[in-house]
């Protein structure tokens, strides 16, 4: 069957998702991805482009360009083994971003974003400049970091996208589909769950909601 | 006054959403008012919606998937 036809997606349609690429945070980034898609919007992410990591700076500052949009996450600022260091990427993103909406031209001046923690005041030992950003808590639960991104992507649009209830069930839904899709293609569902493969699992879950849309037309 | 309020009563909501100004009580001033500020839709469903894909190849366990998905 041939592919989808390429469309150009505009700017305030792309969403930079800055946020842990780890196994515990893996069902976080799968909620998060599916719900940008599922309002309507694409999702840019670090790993969608697996070439050189050497020129990664590059490649996200490129990405952050033309997201009108950012969802940054800072949940995982924090020590952590073997190095008993924080890792510092999240908010060093997130500074390049705001960095563009305060300095940059016309169209990055209207670049929205939304920052997430795990939970409520965290980033007040973290971050404290993000206090009146309003960061809103998912208490590491994709049910909770759907709902937080939903009314985040829902707050300029008419009609809004669906409600995150409906979300929950449609992505819910995916889950039971999957492991009948991954046998079907002789697969199991541990070959889509390493990092290496999240890309065919993005494939497959925004395939997967275009089949939706036009399937109930 | 008899032709503004058949002209009222029967511009109804049409009325409504064009905005016309048309004499009214004040009660139908202040329904008029409601129905302005709440009109939010919300989609029930991904029928109508732009669904992006994101730009990226398939790998070979990909290309499998997607077939499986649409076979």
């Amino acid at each position: 069957m041939a592919p989808p036809r390429k469309r150009s997606v505009p700017y305030d349609r792309q969403v930079f998702l800055n946020c842990p690429f780890d196994d515990e945070y893996r069902p976080l980034l799968r909620a998060a991805v599916f719900t940008i898609h599922a309002c309507g919007f694409r999702a840019r992410i670090a790993l969608e482009n697996t070439g050189s990591e050497n020129i990664r700076l590059e490649r996200l500052v490129k990405i952050i360009g033309e997201c009108g949009l950012g969802i940054h996450d800072l949940s995982r600022v924090r020590v952590t083994s073997p190095t008993d260091l924080p890792r510092f990427n999240m908010p060093f993103e997130c500074g390049v971003f705001y960095g563009a909406r305060c300095y940059g031209q016309k169209a990055h001046r209207r670049k929205r974003f939304l920052l997430l923690d795990k939970e409520p005041y965290q980033y007040q030992k973290t971050m404290s400049d993000a206090a009146g950003l309003d960061p809103r808590a998912h208490n590491d639960e994709p049910e909770k970091i759907i709902a937080c991104i939903r009314d985040f992507l829902a707050a300029d649009l008419d009609p809004k996208p669906m409600g995150p209830t409906r979300i929950l069930a449609l992505y819910s839904e995916f889950q039971r589909e999957l492991p009948g899709i991954t046998a079907k293609a002789e697969l199991t569902l541990a070959d889509i769950e390493p990092l290496t493969a999240f890309n065919d699992w993005y494939l497959l879950a925004t395939r997967w909601l275009l089949q939706q849309a036009t399937a109930r037309n | 006054m008899v032709t503004k309020r058949h002209v009222s009563f029967n511009g109804g909501a049409s009325s409504r959403r064009q905005g016309r100004s048309l004499p009214t009580s004040k009660a139908k001033k202040r329904v008029h008012k409601a129905y302005q500020k709440g009109s939010i839709r919300t989609r029930t469903s991904l029928v109508g919606m732009t669904i992006y894909q994101p730009d990226i190849e398939p790998s070979p366990q990909g290309r499998k998937l997607l077939e499986a998905l649409e076979g």
